[in-house]
């Protein structure tokens, strides 16, 4: 019998079902994607780690769409057991218990995510092709798959239908459970589309967990770990997914003020109809918002680390030697290079830098010998205590990081030791260290100290300064002749250093800005679907509005002055969101190895919020199409 | 009043039904004690907001009573728990709705066997088709209820409710939405089930006509049974409700 009506309602209604299981389908078809990939790149000989990192950064992106996915099935199942209350409250009447009509829900959720799982699986691989051309095209630095085909396991399969079924299922246990619920006289007095307000506890408990979630990210950016960071978030978003159909019903008036200003009597109902169903509402905005709170997230640590670089720009040497030895050679920079380049007239200062691995009080580290004299005049070094000169003979030069973790002050003594013996240098310089730019590592000594402690005699690096008034051209063009002997080695300025850092930056942030993109695209798949659910649910009341003399672009500005709406208020939560944690995050980051300097990158963020609310416009326009072409005649008869 | 004893299908005693809280509370039912009997066709009618759809839904175990007894057969309603109303409307009662009675993405015939299939009964063969046969339905057993007339539709319904030999048959202005003739067709079939099955029904209706079917009539007024009238003319049943209303 179950089974039966299930059929029937996927056969009949099939539009709704694919709506519903379209939320699925973005993050099976990565996660699946992601399957394929890797198994490809398992039976590929010689494929390598890149592959496999790309391949784990999609499965991430996969994980994040079923998320968002989830949030879109259960606000699909939450509208279409409200929509069907009075078929269910009749089945009721009938003699359906409670029990019957979860399993019916239950039953055509399964259903339907084994069919979001199929489509997932081919979609991923659609995904797999896709990717494939990526690491074989010049845009991916290594790897090349163009050798084997994609191989696709059972194992894929099985993974896609279970996450497929898996995510639809739980997604639709709670409208499950409102379907048992159902009482038989429902049947003759609901009005088809309301939906109960969320309960007492439920407000309680997702307050508190947004408070604590919030709370929590000063508290680890000021204090505590910064991994706490990770369950913050998940915390304020399961919070907000709780009050969301509270707050969602006030918000949208607020938000809804501008739009009913400017769209006049469609904006005005647009506004009130957001309102009127908060639980849409608040289900279709969070949606969208993981996807821009990612996205700004992104954005903001993006902009924090690249602040960070243009910080370091000006303790990075005016002209370096770049090392880019081929693979086994390690015979560093040779000792003829050196001394030639010591020799050339447009060059102030010289500072060949050795490095080698080193026991500093204890801790595994890299340590770099410098020649005092020389390295001050060629690193333009930022020193906060002490003095560079002070190195020679027994000093040691820390970062100002190194120098607050392990709690040292000039004057404090560290024993360091090398592979010739151990000595205890005494703290005689704490300057700012460079994370990303070429410019002084954490420990610094001096030259003679280190070739006596046996440390490693390469030279990697060589910081140069030019002599005041000669050219920048002639003074590359007279380095660039010196190291033409080896074609390892190229010359480096500072604009090129920084240039070269933010180009690797900008790379790194459109990867993570592409993946936590497809989220936001979920995001917006969700404006198309609840809207157009909701056009279902409101056939009558579209068709007396037409009936009462709205036109057709009337209506259409309606459901579009709808999607904004939403979008807006996805836009300033996921933004506010992804502001809040990339402070957070870039606080946490601040003193680490990759530092970081909070900044807000204000144009780009208005330009994904703008894009965000456009698209959502936008996604909202078939169903505002279809919605307008309501019959009046048609949509009266509708029962 | 019929002086031969009756056997009772459904009895209310006493019952009061309140909707609401505080100042915007409404009294539906108030104090109504009735029976209701064995093998006839028994109509309620009053004013619009009267309390009739609310004594239906009490007596048929849909909604609960605040104070008083129901008594389906010689089961006291106001003690089950909602598994036992659940398993009573799916074994002892049939309802017949103004509208939206038919699931639309299932056949007629589907329909017509739904509460069998929701209990999981096996369907007695030769009963169905007699059931189909007296409702006349047979070639349209295929379709869909949005291919059917409302008054198709509503026979359908009546079939339905009748499918699963029900104590008793519920209905609530099952003619509401129909023309006289599409009503007529209606009120003759469920009079057709009373005579020819010996079923129980409980119909409410606005329309004196319908009521001109009824062995036995129900006024309700402002949440009271005012009157009960046994066979009665269709003048008469005119002449009561003006003196209900006036
Ligand atoms: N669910 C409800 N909530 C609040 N009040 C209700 C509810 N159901 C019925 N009432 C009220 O109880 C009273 C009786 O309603 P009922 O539906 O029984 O009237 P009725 O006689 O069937 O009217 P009609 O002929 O218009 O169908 C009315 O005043 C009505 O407003
Ligand atoms: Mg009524």
């Amino acid at each position: 019998m179950i089974w039966r009506l299930v059929r029937r309602e996927l056969a009949m209604r099939s539009r709704r079902a694919a709506l519903t299981g379209v939320g699925a389908v973005v993050g099976v078809g990565l996660i699946c994607g992601t399957l394929v990939l890797l198994e490809t790149v398992a039976a590929t000989a010689g494929a390598d780690e890149d592959v496999r990192q790309l391949g784990q950064l999609v499965l991430v992106a996969g994980v994040v769409a079923v998320l968002v996915g989830a949030v879109l099935i259960n606000a699909a199942f939450t509208v279409t057991v409200a929509q069907r209350t009075r078929e269910l409250a009749l089945l009721r009447c009938l003699g359906a218990d409670g029990g019957q009509l979860r399993r019916l829900v239950g039953l055509e959720a399964l259903v339907i995510g084994g069919l979001a799982g199929l489509v997932g699986l081919g979609a991923g691989v659609g995904v797999a092709a896709g990717l494939r051309a990526y690491v074989n095209s010049d845009l991916f630095p290594s790897g090349d798959l163009s050798g084997s085909g994609l191989v696709v396991s059972a194992r894929t399969a099985v993974v896609s239908l279970l996450v497929g079924c898996g995510v639809t299922v739980l997604s639709a246990l709670a409208p499950a459970r409102r379907a048992g619920r159902t009482a038989p006289l429902a049947a003759l007095r609901a009005t088809p589309g309301s939906v109960r307000r969320a309960g007492q506890v439920r407000l309680v408990v997702g307050g508190v967990a947004v408070v604590l979630g919030v709370a929590a990210v000063p508290f680890a950016a000021v204090a505590g770990p910064g991994v706490l960071l990770l369950p913050a978030g998940v915390l304020t978003l399961l919070g907000l997914r709780l009050v969301g159909a509270r707050v969602a019903g006030p918000l949208a008036r607020l938000v809804g003020i501008p739009v009913a200003r400017t769209l006049r009597l469609p904006g005005a109902l647009a506004q009130a109809n957001t309102a009127r169903n908060p639980e849409r509402t608040a289900a279709t905005a969070s949606a969208l918002a993981i996807g821009l709170a990612l996205v700004s997230f992104v954005l903001v640590l993006s902009a924090s680390t690249k602040a960070a670089i243009e910080d370091e720009g000006a303790r990075t040497p005016e002209l370096h030697v770049r090392y880019e030895p081929r693979a086994g050679e390690r015979a560093g920079i040779g000792a003829d290079v050196v001394d030639r380049l010591a020799g050339l007239p447009e060059l102030a200062a010289v500072a060949p830098l050795r490095s080698g691995e080193a026991t500093v009080a204890g801790r595994p580290d890299r340590v770099t010998a410098v020649d005092p004299e020389r390295y001050r005049r060629a690193q333009p070094l930022k020193v906060v205590a002490g003095s560079v000169t002070d190195l020679a003979a027994g000093g040691l030069g820390v970062t100002e990081r190194v120098a607050a973790t392990r709690g040292w002050t000039v004057g404090t003594p560290v024993p360091v030791r090398l592979p010739g013996g151990e000595r205890t240098l005494t703290v005689r310089v704490v300057y700012a260290g460079n994370s990303y730019l070429p410019g002084a590592g954490d420990y610094l000594m001096a030259q003679a100290d280190y070739a006596a402690l046996g440390g490693d005699p390469t030279v990697r690096d060589v910081p140069m300064a030019a002599r005041d008034g000669v050219p920048a051209g002639a003074v590359r063009a007279a380095v660039a002749r010196v190291l033409a002997v080896d074609p390892a080695l190229t010359v480096e300025d500072r604009g090129q250093a920084r240039q070269r850092y933010l180009g690797q930056i900008n790379r790194s942030t459109s990867l993570f800005l592409a993946l936590a993109g497809l989220a936001g695209v979920v995001g917006l798949l969700g404006i198309l679907t609840t809207t157009a659910l909701s056009i279902v649910d409101r056939a009558r009341e579209l068709g007396m509005l037409r009936a009462v003399g709205m036109a057709r672009h009337q209506i259409r500005l309606m459901i579009r002055g709808e999607a904004l709406i939403v979008a807006l208020l996805g836009v300033l939560g996921g933004g506010g969101l992804g502001l809040l944690f990339g402070w957070g995050a870039a606080r946490v980051l601040a003193g680490s190895s990759s530092p970081t300097r909070f900044t807000v990158p204000t144009a780009a963020l208005a330009a994904v919020a703008a894009a965000a609310a456009v698209a959502g416009v936008l996604a909202a326009a078939l169903p505002a199409r279809a919605a307008s072409r309501i019959e009046v005649l048609g949509a009266i008869a509708t029962e | 009043m019929s002086s031969h004893v009756e056997v009772a299908a459904v009895r209310a005693v006493a019952v009061t039904k309140r909707f609401g809280v505080g100042p915007a509370m409404v009294t539906a039912l108030d104090g109504v004690t009735v029976a209701v009997p064995a093998g006839r066709f028994t109509v309620v009618m009053g004013a619009s907001g009267s309390g009739k759809s609310t004594l239906l839904h009490c007596l048929a175990g849909l909604d609960r009573v605040d104070s008083g007894v129901v008594y389906l057969g010689d089961v006291d309603l106001t003690g089950l728990s909602e598994r036992a109303l659940t398993r009573l409307r799916r074994d002892r009662v049939g309802f017949v709705f103004q509208s939206f009675n038919l699931l639309p993405t299932l056949t007629a015939g589907e329909n017509l066997l739904l509460p069998l299939r929701i209990a999981g009964r096996v369907p007695d063969r030769a009963w169905t088709d007699r059931v189909v046969d007296v409702v006349g339905l047979r070639d349209r057993l295929a379709h869909r209820p949005a291919e059917l007339s409302g008054g198709q539709q509503q026979r359908v319904a009546v079939a339905r409710a009748l499918v699963a030999r029900p104590a008793v048959v519920f209905a609530d202005e099952p003619t509401g939405n129909l023309d006289s003739r599409a009503a007529a067709d209606v009120l003759a079939l469920l009079r057709r089930c009373v005579d020819e099955f010996g079923q129980t029904v409980v119909m409410v209706t606005h329309d004196p006509v319908a009521a001109g079917y009824a062995d036995r009539v129900l006024l309700v007024a402002d949440g009271r049974v005012v009157d009960e009238v046994d066979a009665p003319s269709v003048a008469m049943i005119h002449r009561r409700l003006g003196g209900v209303s006036s």
